[in-house]
């Protein structure tokens, strides 16, 4: 797989040795709205948040696309828990995010480091080749009902 | 994104994180993290909404104190009742290149409801990676000034060192006792920096696992934290509460994965060891009030500092409270009905708190209880400062706890 994309506008190296592919785990991404295009899954520096002032790090997790690892149903409730947390500080995601999926990512999507302070958090790099169809969508609820 | 007033703008890098910057949540963006500006203060702030037609972020950011962020972080208060609290509110808008347009100071009336924090805002657990240095940050009176009195300095880095201790003795059967340096520190009000250094375990019984390390940390967040609270119903009447079951739970988990059988008496030596660190604790405590006002406790690691604990005026009573009930369950205790007759040399008073210590000679038993001289009358040139200043044996009469037959505290009746 080739990230030349993803590091054509940065000095930073974020395909390090902790980066892995993972076509095993269901992951949980929010969406707009009840499907998934290629517009839903960007990162906030593909949406125009390209903030360099920062060390590498930082860097890489705002060029990758925020993941939640769930292993079992629990863990999914555990997650829905976070998405709530992130509402009660910034109430304005409410207004933005209205659907959840959980996906798998097939052979040759791309890479997923574990990142972030929470047990679950995980950002995805895309590969130059990503299209949607390299997610495999499971399935996709109300973020409202579940919430 | 909501319009703020003109007159609101604020020039100024007072509210800007420059240094320890880390991320409290993260999803896609940084939603909420700290960090402290180019004065040292700590920093509280929360992504607020982003405008992709001007292309801006906008962020709040609150300047609070330690023993507030420490109530945050421990879940003990709501980022809404933060905001709430706080006088000024700063608002940060930033273009999506990151670099800062404005600045605005407002109040909390300013922000409307839609925007602000919810009465369930609490900081998310977070994932501890803690470290082997502890610091302990003096502040306030001389030590903002970078001073300490040795004699202070000293009972501070010993019961520092002891309550580490002590907190290894929960493992003595895993690992060897490690030793305990002090190290440089870079000054603040006064730091000071005590480094762990392991020694060569025989094997290694956790395979480079560092739960051990997130239990003493968590041990240490327990006693400084939430052990006067619940010390009562755990020592008096093996009751179990939320925060110790927690800390038991993480101690039996670390039997779990090194032992096949379970040893049965965890949960006494559970608590043997916190009748050490509690002792630990009220040595360090003791002179708080006197040429500083409290002690921060943190963990550090790669120079961020995390908040373990916050030693003010307030934790000398409730750790002196505590170590009294830890006592009465496990020790002969006898307190004199009535004053009595004493004969005591002090060799150490705090004339603001009245507290301080005395040497007594009892049945041919030296102690050195704590002693607290009664009423309201200063203190300054009485029979007691003498005491203490030409190291003269007084007669006192007193209250006195007697503790397996070495006295523990006097308090004394003030006389002229």
């Amino acid at each position: 797989m080739k990230f030349d994309n993803l590091h054509s506008d940065i000095d930073c190296n974020c395909i390090t040795k902790e980066v892995k592919e993972n076509t095993v785990d269901i992951f949980l991404y929010k969406l707009y709205k009840n499907d998934m295009t290629i517009e839903e899954f960007q990162s906030y520096w593909e949406k125009g948040q390209k903030r360099r002032h920062n060390p590498c790090e930082r860097i890489c997790m705002l060029k990758g696309i925020s993941v939640e690892k769930a292993i079992n149903n629990d863990i999914e409730i555990e997650i829905l828990s976070k998405f709530k947390e992130t509402e009660e500080i910034k109430p304005k995601e409410k207004e933005k995010y209205k659907y959840y999926c959980s996906l798998r990512f097939r052979k040759d999507a791309g890479m997923v480091w574990k990142t972030g302070e929470g047990k679950y958090h995980h950002t995805f790099f895309k590969c130059d080749d990503f299209n949607v169809e390299l997610l495999e969508i499971i399935e996709v609820k109300p973020l409202e009902n579940n919430v | 994104m909501f319009d703020i007033d003109n007159s609101r703008r604020f020039d100024s890098d007072l509210p800007l994180i420059e240094h320890n910057y880390q991320t409290l949540l993260f999803d896609n963006e940084p939603i909420l993290y700290t960090g402290t500006n180019k004065h040292g203060n700590r920093i509280l702030g929360s992504s607020v909404d982003e405008c992709y037609k001007k292309k801006v972020e906008r962020y709040f950011h609150t300047i609070i104190d330690p023993k507030t962020y420490n109530d945050f972080l421990r879940r003990k208060i709501t980022y809404l009742s933060i905001m709430q609290k706080a006088k000024d509110i700063f608002v940060i808008d930033q273009s999506f290149d990151g670099d800062t347009i404005q600045t605005y100071i407002i109040n909390i009336d300013d922000i409307p409801k839609d925007y602000l924090p919810s009465e369930k805002s609490f900081c998310p657990n977070q994932e501890i990676h803690p470290s082997l240095s502890f610091a302990l940050k003096l502040k306030g009176e001389l030590a903002d000034l970078h001073l300490a009195v040795p004699k202070q300095l000293g009972i501070i880095q010993n019961s520092f060192s002891g309550l580490l201790n002590s907190s290894f003795e929960s493992l003595k059967e895993f690992m060897q006792k490690p030793d305990i340096r002090i190290a440089p520190y870079a000054i603040g009000s006064f730091n000071i920096k005590f480094d762990i250094i392991l020694k060569e375990q025989p094997f290694d019984l956790f395979e480079n696992d560092d739960m051990w390390l997130n239990f003493i940390n968590e041990y240490m967040i327990y006693c400084t934290n939430y052990l006067p609270n619940e010390v009562d119903a755990i020592f008096t009447h093996d009751k179990e509460t939320h925060h110790f079951n927690k800390i038991l739970e993480s101690y039996q988990n670390l039997f779990n994965r090194s032992y096949d059988k379970m040893p049965d008496k965890r949960r006494k030596i559970l608590l043997n060891v916190i009748r050490i660190s509690a002792s630990e604790l009220g040595e360090l405590a003791k002179n708080i009030g006197t040429n500083f006002t409290s002690i921060e406790v943190n963990n550090v690691e790669n120079d961020i500092e995390t908040p373990i604990g916050i030693l003010d005026s307030s934790f000398i009573d409730s750790i002196q409270n505590t170590i009294e009930i830890i006592e009465d369950k496990t020790s002969r205790i006898y307190t004199d009905k009535e004053p009595q007759e004493y004969e005591i040399q002090i060799y150490h008073i705090n004339t603001k708190t009245r507290r301080g210590n005395a040497n007594i000679r009892r049945k041919d038993i030296m102690s050195k209880p704590e002693i607290k001289i009664l009423g309201d009358d200063p203190l300054e040139e009485t029979k007691y400062t003498e005491s203490l200043h030409l190291s003269k044996w007084i007669k006192v009469k007193g209250i006195a706890r007697t503790v397996d037959d070495k006295v523990k505290s006097i308090d004394v009746v003030f006389e002229t």
